[in-house]
């Protein structure tokens, strides 16, 4: 199998690869979200200690 | 005050455990994720009716699944955390409800691009179709009601009450291929049974599930350990943890 045949998925490329692409996204949002949140709030935490 | 004691013992330790459990966790999920894409997209043979469209399933049917694990879950947590009063089964309701969501997304729209070419349609009013709509609704039902109500227990019991009404919708996903014999074709992995699919396409289906599985554990640990610390970065214990790791 070569590469272009990969990538043309027997005629149906665009639709796998939207349909992968899409997947892929969507659930590096939720990881990049969930670390982007959980830095910030350990931001907080050390304004808290610094206020006192 | 004991139960006070309790809760926040839980979540200290809860937190203590997620905390060092993250990086393990976030390194199983890409290996599990890579094994399963090569398995799925190189290794898995041709599919004789469908050509390689078929490779959508490998993404489609793991994300079904995780949208209806979520779900439920929630509803678990939820009731766990109306009946035994633990805020941390709160959080995790909480804090899954956006994957849980995204899943269920992901699903309606790898299922959307793959029936375009192989229905000719890029939506049907098919029950599970629609019963997988619905689900999405209650996902984002219960998103809007626990943000909607400032009070934050009240609203997690809000949202609880609303996870456990719409947990009969989970029975319905399930069966709709059974009982309404409509277009979405019936299942093909049963755990009752031979399954009727081959090995070299079940093998990558059920590798992709568990790195979903996984994907979801790790960022539910971080969205969680982001709750517990939104709420409780006065508290002493965690200050020290922080400080001496």
């Amino acid at each position: 199998m070569s590469f272009s045949e990969f990538i043309s998925m027997s005629g149906y490329g665009e639709f796998v690869w939207s349909a992968y692409g899409f997947a892929l996204l969507v659930l590096v949002i939720n990881v990049t979200g969930a670390v982007r949140r959980l830095r910030k709030s350990r931001k907080l935490d050390h304004s808290a200690d610094q206020g006192e | 005050m004991w139960l006070w004691f309790h809760k926040l013992s839980t979540a200290r330790h809860f937190y203590a455990l997620a905390t060092r459990l993250t990086p393990w966790l976030g390194w199983l999920t890409g290996l599990t994720i890579a094994l399963g894409l090569y398995l799925g997209l190189v290794v898995a043979p041709i599919d004789y009716q469908q050509k390689d469209a078929y490779r959508i399933m490998f993404v489609h049917v793991p994300s079904a699944w995780m949208s209806m694990m979520i779900y439920t879950m929630m509803a678990v947590s939820g009731a766990i955390g109306l009946i035994w009063r633990i805020k941390l089964a709160h959080v995790a309701c909480t804090a899954a409800a956006t994957i849980g969501a995204s899943f269920t997304l992901i699903t309606l729209v790898t299922g959307s691009i793959w029936g375009k070419p192989m229905w000719g349609a890029w939506w049907a009013w098919d029950a599970r179709l629609t019963s997988e709509l619905i689900l999405l609704f209650l996902y984002l039902g219960f998103i809007a009601l626990e943000s909607a109500i400032p009070d934050r227990t009240k609203g997690q019991k809000a949202g609880a009450i609303l996870l456990l009404a719409g947990v009969v919708n989970i029975p319905i996903i399930h069966y709709s291929v059974l009982w309404w014999h409509t277009l979405h074709q019936t299942a093909s992995v049963s755990k009752f049974g031979i399954p009727s699919i081959h090995i070299s396409m079940l093998t990558p289906l059920l590798v992709m599930t568990v790195g979903f599985m996984l994907l979801f554990l790790t960022i539910l640990a971080l969205r969680m350990r982001a709750m517990i610390l939104e709420t409780e970065y006065q508290s002493k214990w965690l200050r020290q943890l922080e400080e001496s790791g």
